[in-house]
Order: C-alpha cells, then sequence, then structure tokens
C-alpha cells in the first residue's frame, strides 16, 4: 500500500539514485538471481498455474487451445455432495490431530526434559524423532499391515492381552482413529523437539523463584511455564494446521480414501481428479484449499500479532 | 573448481550427452509398451517380441508393468503431452477410459484388414463389439479373459462338503469353514472401487448366472431391479452385512489385497481367473483348489465368465506407430497365441496346442464349458464409467449402513440411479 | 521409584516409535508364508533372502536404476538446494532494503504456504510448458527448493556480527570476495548442516518425482515402492526388502550425525 503511494514521487527525482544502488549491489542481485528464478519458477507459476487451469475445460488443459469455462469448474467441485463432506472430514482430522499432536508433544517434551532422566535422554529423542526423518511411504506400508484384520500384530497383540479388537479401516470411525494415530506417530517428534529446544530457552529464576515461593509442580507448570511456552505452542499450532490440512500420503499409502469415502480428504480427492485426467476439477479444488490454508495462516498470524501489541 | 577446470568438464558432459542422444537415434526401432500385468506380461511380450524379431529385424521391444491406477494416469498424460509410449497393453473397458480422456488412440481397423485372414477369422463379435468404441476399432482383441469360481479342495474335504453348486450351498460351506478355523474367511471378494465392487463382484455374479447385462441394458435403461438381477445384487451385499462371509477389509480393497487374503490361505472360495493360474501353478495355493462354474442363484444357469477382453492399442502419437500396429496385428498369429496362452492363459484362438498346459489351466480350455460374454456397456455408453461411480455410492453406503428391508433399499436405489443415468445423458 | 516409573514410560513409547522399523527390516528376511502366519515374531526363523533377488527387477526395470535414481536425484537437488538457498538467503539478509528483495522475500513465503502436495498438480503443467517432464533437470529443479534451509540460512547469517562484514568492505573487498573470504570460512558449519538436512528430506520425496515422471526410468526407490503391485498382486517380502532398502541408508545417516541435523532442523523450525 505505503510503496504504490510512494513511488510516484520518488520517480521524479529518485530513481536514478534508484538504478544507481541497483547498480552498486549488483552482485548482491546477482547471488539472488538464482533463488528469486527457482521462487519464481517453481513456487510462484505454479500457484498461479492452478488457478489458470482451474478456470479451464479439462480435455484442453495441456493441449495447443485451452478453453476457458470460467467458473464451471468450480461450480462443479463446490455442488459436488463428495467434495463438500471431503472438506468438512479434512476439517475435522485437522483439529483432532492438531490438538492431540501439540498435547501429546507437550506430554513428551516434559517427560525427557525430567532431569531424573539424565542418561539415555539422546536415545528416546532419536527413537521419536526417527519417523519424522525416515521416508514417510515406507512406515504407511508397515503401519497399513500392522493394522490390517487378517494379518496384522495390532489385533494380534490386543489379542494377547485379552483386550477386544480395533476395526482398522474397516470402520469409518476406524478408519479416522487409524489414520490420526498413525500420523501422531509420523509427526509428534517434530513438535516434541521444537518444545525440547524452547525449554532450553524458559527462564529458569521464573521457575526457581516460584519454587521458592512454595509453589508446587503442578503449579509451576501452569503458571511459570506454560505462559512461558505460549510462542512455542503457537509455533507448533500453525505448523501442525498446515501439516494437517494438506494430509495425502497417508490416505494414499493406507485407505485410498475408504472406506466409502469416510478418508477421501481433499488432497487425496484431488489427487483423484487428476489422476483420471479431471485436470480443471483438480485445480479447483487445490484453489479452494489454499485459500484454506491462506485464511487460517493469515488468521493464525493476525492472532499473533494482537496478542504481541 | 576452476574456471577452466569447469569449462572442459562441461564439455565433457555435453559430449556425453550427445553420444547418448545418438545411441538413442540409432536404436529408434525399440517399441515401447506400458501394461499392467506384472512379470507374466513382461515375460510374455518378451518371448513375443523375440519372435516378431525374425521378420523384423533390429525392432526390441521393451515393456513396462505399473500398477493399474499409475498405468492409467500416466497414459492419459502421455498422450495428451505428446511423450505416448508405442503401445499400450490393457483390458478393453480400460483402453475405452483411456479413449474417452484424451481421443488419442488410433482406428486399427485398416491395420486388422492386413492380418491374414485366417488369424482373423477367431475373433468374434464380442471380441470385436469389446475393441470398438465410437466406430473406431481401439485395439486388436487377442486375450479373452476368462472367470471361474474356486473353492480350496482340502478344506472342502475337512467340511465333508462338495464343490457348491448353488448360492445356498456357497453360504452353508462358507459358514462351515469360517467355524473350522479361525481367522479365515469363507469368500474373496473385493468391493474397494466401482469395478471392483460391480465389474468383479455383482455383474460377475450376473453374467456366471447367465445374465446378458448386470447394470443397463442394451438400450441404456438401468435394470438393477429386474428380479434376476436385485437378486444377485442383494446376495452379494449380504455377504457383507448378514452373512458376514468377507473379511471386514473387503471395503477397501482391489484385487492385490484380495490376492493376499486368498494366496495368505485365509479363505476358502474365491473368483480364478485364467491369468491368475500361471502363478497360481507355482505358488499358494498351489493346486489346492477346484473351479467350476458360478455358484446358482435363483433360476439363473451357472457359466464361466468373459469377463473382459485385452488389447493392444497404439496412440496415434506413437513414435513408431506403423511398426507399432504391426506388433499390435502380430498377437493374432498361432504363435503368439500359444505363448499368450502359455504365459498369460487368455486366447482368443480355438487352434492352439493344449496338450501342455498345466491343470490348473486346462478347465479354461476345455471344450463345453458355458461361457457367458460380459455386456459392452462401456463401450456402448460414454456415460457408464460415471453411472457406475454413482451406483458404488449407493452400494457402499449400504454396506456401511445396511437396511432393514432391502427390497425397499433396492427399489429406492434404482429410482436414485435412473434419475442419475437420465442427468448423465443429457450433459 | 519415580526414576523407574519415568525410564518405563520412555523406553515404552521409544519402543512403539522404533517397533515398525524393527518389523519392517525382519520381515524383509521372513517368506511371505511365514510373515502371515505368525506376523508378531521379531526374530526371522532363518535368513532368507528371495525377496532381495524377486526386487532385483521391479514392473521390467532393474532396482540398480531405482538406487542410482534415487542417489544422484537426492545429491543433486540438495546440492542446487544449498548453492542457491544459501546465496539467496545471504542477498536478502545483507540488504534486505534493496528494491525487489522484499518482493522476493514474500514470493517465497507465499510459495512455502501453498500446500506442497497440492502444489505438485499446477507444477505438472509447468514442467509440461518448460519441456521438462519426464527429465532428470525437471525433477531435480521441482525438488531443490526446500523451504527450511532458508530458515536455517537466514538464522545462521543472522549471528555474524555485522562489522566483521562492514570492516572487510572498509578494506576495499568486493561483495564476492567478502563472501568467498568472510562469510563462507564461518559458515562451512552451517552448510554442512544444511546439506545433511535436505540430503534426508529430499529422499523422502515421492509425490513430485511420480507425478513428474513419464516413466517408471527415473522413478526413486520410495517412488518404486508405492509401485511395488501388478494386476497380479504384492509380494509382501518383497515390499519389506524395498522398504528396508529405502529407510536403511537415511537411518544410518541421521544415527551418525543426528545432533547436526536435530539443531539444523530446531533452528530452522524455531527461530526461522
Amino acid at each position: 500500500m505505503s510503496s504504490a503511494l510512494t513511488l510516484p514521487r520518488l520517480s521524479a527525482r529518485a530513481r536514478p539514485a534508484l538504478g544507481r544502488a541497483m547498480w552498486r549491489h549488483r552482485s548482491l542481485y546477482l547471488f539472488l538471481l538464482p533463488f528469486a528464478a527457482l521462487t519464481a519458477v517453481f513456487g510462484i507459476w505454479p500457484i498461479g498455474e492452478g488457478i489458470r487451469v482451474a478456470f479451464l475445460d479439462s480435455s484442453t488443459a495441456l493441449g495447443n487451445a485451452p478453453a476457458y469455462v470460467g467458473f464451471a469448474n468450480f461450480a462443479t467441485v463446490l455442488s459436488d455432495p463428495a467434495f463438500v463432506s471431503s472438506l468438512w472430514r479434512t476439517l475435522l482430522f485437522t483439529f483432532v490431530s492438531v490438538a492431540l499432536n501439540v498435547t501429546l508433544a507437550l506430554v513428551l517434551a516434559l517427560m525427557l526434559a525430567n532431569p531424573l532422566l539424565d542418561r539415555g535422554r539422546t536415545w528416546f529423542k532419536l527413537a521419536i524423532f526417527l519417523p519424522t526423518i525416515t521416508p514417510d511411504v515406507a512406515s504407511f506400508i508397515v503401519w497399513k499391515w500392522m493394522f490390517n484384520q487378517d494379518f496384522g500384530a495390532v489385533n494380534h497383540a490386543l489379542d494377547a492381552l485379552g483386550l477386544p479388537p480395533f476395526p482398522g479401516i474397516t470402520t469409518t470411525g476406524g478408519a479416522f482413529a487409524t489414520l490420526v494415530i498413525v500420523e501422531l506417530w509420523h509427526h509428534v517428534g517434530l513438535y516434541t523437539l521444537i518444545f525440547l529446544t524452547n525449554f532450553q530457552l524458559l527462564d529458569r529464576s521464573l521457575d526457581e523463584a516460584a519454587q521458592i515461593d512454595g509453589a508446587n509442580r503442578w503449579q509451576r507448570l501452569l503458571r511459570v511455564k506454560l505462559p512461558q511456552l505460549k510462542p512455542a505452542i503457537t509455533v507448533n499450532t500453525v505448523y501442525a494446521l498446515i501439516e494437517f490440512l494438506k494430509t495425502f500420503t497417508v490416505v494414499f499409502v493406507i485407505t485410498k480414501g475408504g472406506p466409502n469415502f469416510s478418508t477421501n480428504y481433499l488432497s487425496y480427492y484431488a489427487y483423484s481428479r487428476f489422476n483420471t485426467g479431471a485436470y480443471g476439477e483438480a485445480a479447483a479444488m487445490a484453489t479452494v484449499l489454499f485459500a484454506v490454508v491462506f485464511g487460517m495462516a493469515v488468521t493464525a498470524y493476525w492472532a499473533m500479532e494482537r496478542e504481541a501489541a | 573448481m576452476s574456471l577452466g577446470n569447469f569449462r572442459r568438464r562441461s564439455l565433457l558432459i555435453a559430449c556425453a550427452l550427445v553420444a547418448s542422444l545418438a545411441a538413442r537415434a540409432a536404436d529408434a526401432q525399440q517399441l515401447i509398451i506400458w501394461h499392467d500385468k506384472g512379470d507374466d506380461g513382461i515375460r510374455m511380450i518378451q518371448k513375443m517380441a523375440d519372435l516378431f524379431a525374425k521378420d523384423h529385424p533390429g525392432v526390441t521391444v521393451r515393456s513396462i508393468s505399473m500398477p493399474t491406477d499409475q498405468w492409467f494416469s500416466r497414459s492419459v498424460a502421455a498422450l495428451n503431452t505428446n511423450t505416448a509410449p508405442d503401445i499400450l497393453f490393457n483390458d478393453g473397458f480400460r483402453l475405452v477410459q483411456i479413449q474417452q480422456q484424451t481421443k488419442k488412440l488410433s482406428d486399427l481397423a485398416a491395420a486388422m484388414k492386413q492380418a491374414p485372414d485366417a488369424d482373423r477369422a477367431f475373433l468374434n463379435d464380442g471380441d470385436m463389439s469389446a475393441a470398438t468404441y465410437q466406430g473406431q476399432v481401439l485395439m486388436v482383441p487377442f486375450q479373452r479373459v476368462i472367470t471361474a469360481w474356486g473353492a480350496r479342495k482340502s478344506w472342502l474335504e475337512k467340511a465333508g462338503e462338495q464343490y457348491p453348486k448353488t448360492w445356498d450351498d456357497l453360504l452353508r460351506v462358507g459358514k462351515k469353514f469360517q467355524e473350522m478355523n479361525k481367522g479365515v474367511y469363507g469368500v474373496a471378494m473385493q468391493g474397494g472401487d466401482p469395478s471392483s465392487m460391480i465389474g468383479a463382484g455383482i455383474a460377475m455374479l450376473a453374467y456366471g448366472n447367465g445374465q446378458k447385462h448386470a447394470v443397463v441394458d442394451a438400450d441404456g435403461n438401468v435394470i438393477i431391479d429386474q428380479p434376476e438381477i436385485a437378486k444377485v445384487t442383494i446376495d452379494y451385499l449380504k455377504l457383507y452385512t448378514t452373512d458376514k462371509l468377507v473379511s471386514p477389509e473387503t471395503v477397501n480393497q482391489t484385487f492385490t489385497d484380495m490376492y493376499q487374503l486368498i494366496e495368505g490361505g485365509r479363505v476358502g472360495m474365491f473368483r480364478v481367473g485364467n491369468w491368475n493360474v500361471g502363478k497360481w501353478d507355482k505358488s499358494s495355493p498351489a493346486g489346492d483348489y477346484v473351479i467350476g462354474p458360478f455358484p446358482q442363484i435363483g433360476d439363473g444357469t451357472p457359466s464361466f465368465v468373459v469377463g473382459s477382453i485385452r488389447g493392444m492399442s497404439v496412440p496415434t502419437n506413437s513414435p513408431h506407430a506403423d511398426v507399432a500396429k504391426q506388433f499390435a496385428a502380430f498377437m493374432l498369429t498361432k504363435a503368439a497365441q500359444q505363448i499368450s496362452l502359455e504365459d498369460m492363459g487368455g486366447v482368443v484362438r480355438s487352434d492352439l496346442d493344449t496338450s501342455n498346459l498345466t491343470p490348473g489351466l486346462k478347465p479354461f480350455v476345455a471344450p463345453g464349458i458355458k461361457l457367458q460374454v460380459a455386456d459392452n456397456a462401456v463401450t456402448a455408453f460414454p456415460w457408464d464409467l460415471k453411472l457406475e461411480a454413482a451406483y458404488y455410492r449407493m452400494l457402499i453406503a449400504a454396506i456401511s449402513n445396511p437396511p432393514s428391508d432391502w427390497d425397499a433399499w433396492m427399489k429406492d436405489t434404482a429410482g436414485k440411479l435412473r434419475a442419475e443415468a437420465a442427468n448423465l445423458k443429457k450433459s | 521409584m519415580k526414576r523407574f516409573a519415568l525410564y518405563a514410560a520412555a523406553s515404552v513409547v521409544s519402543l512403539v516409535f522404533v517397533y515398525p522399523f524393527v518389523w519392517m527390516v525382519v520381515n524383509a528376511f521372513r517368506t511371505q508364508e511365514a510373515i502371515l502366519s505368525a506376523p508378531l515374531r521379531l526374530l526371522p526363523e532363518s535368513l532368507n533372502l528371495d525377496a532381495f533377488r524377486s526386487i532385483a527387477e521391479i514392473g521390467g526395470s532393474p532396482i540398480s536404476g531405482f538406487i542410482v535414481n534415487s542417489v544422484l536425484i537426492t545429491l543433486a537437488a540438495t546440492a542446487i538446494g544449498v548453492c542457491v538457498t544459501g546465496l539467496g538467503a545471504y542477498a536478502l539478509y545483507r540488504q534486505p532494503k534493496l528494491p525487489l528483495f522484499s518482493t522476493v522475500r514474500y514470493s517465497f513465503l507465499l510459495t512455502i504456504m501453498y500446500p506442497n502436495m497440492m502444489l505438485v498438480i499446477p507444477l505438472y503443467f509447468v514442467v509440461y510448458e518448460l519441456g521438462l517432464l519426464g527429465t532428470y533437470a525437471g525433477i531435480i529443479l521441482s525438488l531443490s527448493l526446500v523451504p527450511l534451509l532458508f530458515f536455517v540460512f537466514v538464522q545462521f547469517f543472522r549471528t555474524i556480527p555485522a562489522d566483521v562484514i562492514e570492516a572487510a568492505h572498509v578494506d576495499g573487498a568486493s561483495e564476492w570476495d567478502t563472501f568467498r573470504m568472510v562469510v563462507l570460512p564461518l559458515a562451512r558449519p552451517v552448510v554442512v548442516t544444511a546439506t545433511l538436512v535436505a540430503f534426508l528430506l529430499n529422499w523422502k520425496q515421492w509425490f513430485p518425482v511420480l507425478v513428474l515422471s513419464t516413466t517408471p526410468d527415473s522413478y526413486t526407490l520410495p517412488v518404486a515402492l508405492v509401485s511395488l503391485n501388478s494386476e497380479y498382486g504384492i509380494n509382501f517380502q518383497a515390499t519389506m526388502a524395498l522398504a528396508t532398502l529405502t529407510v536403511l541408508p537415511v537411518v544410518v545417516l541421521f544415527l551418525i550425525t543426528q545432533r547436526r541435523v536435530i539443531d539444523g532442523i530446531m533452528t530452522g523450525a524455531v527461530k526461522g
């Protein structure tokens, strides 16, 4: 906004100065050029392209004469009950996953930060973080088999413990829970480590002061530690929101959207439309999801700013 | 790295690139074939290619097998972006889908006319109508996919039962199997997507009882509530709900997971295709199953089913379209058909040497078996696949929340599906 | 007592996280029949190597091709990503207020907000229009922007005292010389860290490779893994063997370099 106001005034006299500054820093422009080019070609262009394709007739999208159909793809997508239900399911999955991930990460971090755990802490940390860094398709394939009703380890183990079987992905509720569990296993390590790193930045003197004042552990956790951890909780929540809104690989490998389309989350639905050549509809779905992610991220930043002010 | 050094290196890389491009140009007669038929398909095509090369020196063939969904999306994208392979090999209904999405499959009518009359004589009307879409011959049909019903031999003996001739037999035998062993199922089905549940399930049972159509008739009218079809459909759905004879995983499964169950020895009765036999001769359930026509439902006529016709298509933007068309037509020769029979089980000719076939494959070529050919609704009606997708949603929802009155459900569903069909025909 | 409970809890949790990996490796050496009949067993009956023979060729392509692709694509994307992002982040740090610089920064932030899985679909069209569909160049360049790297570098450059760079300038050194003689030696550790992090993250990538490939010839190991079934079913033992081949190299690399990797990711994630 401000640049639009100031530019005209600048243009008369400041332009040559501006050019000189750019010339003087030409090597910095050279440094930035490859990065700017990659961002433009593999970031901005695809975003624009995604929006453009959303307005195209699918069968002409890859041809020489693309035909624009206005908002037809958006109309198709938004009037498709499967899409609307997919959107709600995605949001529900996201909120449940974010809440569980952030909470469990905090609990795990508190456990790992306990001073009594002097030996082997690194190993516990590594174990929890391992799923984050290893190829997810491989571990999801393993999980798919662990939850299988006919061959799976989970029900064998439950059976051995005398517990009732878990339906895995054979029921809609079971499939939801399965994906939540597997995604929790996959991601919680990152959020745990982020909390742990933040613990090291905490102001210890506050905790000690509270201890001297006779506050018990829970009081110290709730009144002293948690308020200080607010930024870390916000960061983790935003990361997790963005992460789980685009949940895809786990659906691709484990449920393929089933049973009865109950885990047909937006990314997977868009991909399955793309896969059958319905490029326009797929791009329209991607654009809607982008709008949702963008909206949530902006809201989160705005909330943080307001908090800070 | 100094600049000079860098220049020298890039020159070297450029030379290597040019050399590899030149090598490719010299190799111009390599046909690329995409399919989803796994190692058996690769082996079969390799043998055929060796034979083909005798009359066509310098022509080599490389076939690449991918999972079915990848084969589909890759093929659509490749045809649209002019990066097509020379040949697509698959079931007719999938090739029709490719044509619907791209309109870039060649008309092979002329290429087929050039094949000797003696080769073409074996093709019947069913083969040709499966290969023809909107007046164009989309593929050279050369494999009839025949499906039978199978039951584990040792399990039947243990249960003191015979091969199930009727649906009541099937239900009784299936229950006995489940009582005999923990963690096994009476019947294997697949319900993870429309073609699994309808094509390989309900329609298979309908054809297996001598019905000519399963979802729409020759005029494109929805017939799911015709008494015979409705009975088949409801009996099928009850396998999931009240009879509980299939694994609960079935609702998510396509054929790959279903095979896992069959090969893992967890299921007593299942469909057996002539393409499965090659693998099942060598490994589990090797030899331990008997096959026959599909169990009788109501007054149906128990039959084997010709479920689909497989063939080779040539994209219009194939890099070597002429040779590719010759190779596709070559599939009809006696020598190529013999290889097809031995490596994949399916053929169109009836003059082949069957003396060396394995016991597992012999029943499929036995004279006098009752064969019912699947209809060609997919090629006849451009909207058929969309209708099946809509129907699938209704079916899978009924399995998730079984209705108390199946007949009323069927009446209601038929009404909804007719409305859907009317909608699809309009657009 | 309390200590014991704590160790017990930490051990159980760790076991849950590690168990799937152990199970995967063990079952790569057990026959399909054995896996299906006794799925919980964690000691192989005997070392069965059939699976590694059966995945020597997948769908008509030799597995060596997938391994070479994985290594080459990951290395190239990592090298390009580290150089380009490092230089870019340095320029943005040096003179954030230069014309167009903030445009680049905001463009980048917008890009990483777009759900990256969804970006792959339009990326397919872009790569097609560039004529790079199915080429190594297309795949490598698409992978080379690793968002986390940018924050790792930004965070590092902030720790360089401004007067160190200014001093070099006063001495008459050009921007390039300053970067080469002053910044680069200081940055060596962060470059190593960034390389490791980018390598691990790129090795995992599968979806862009799957979509941007036109044939299995450019598949990497994770993509081969999701492509390991045909119309003839799936070999369970072979799946576990290929999964092991896909996972083991990065587990080893990660365990050797864990301190750097975790520090790197944390710098990027927490303070970026």
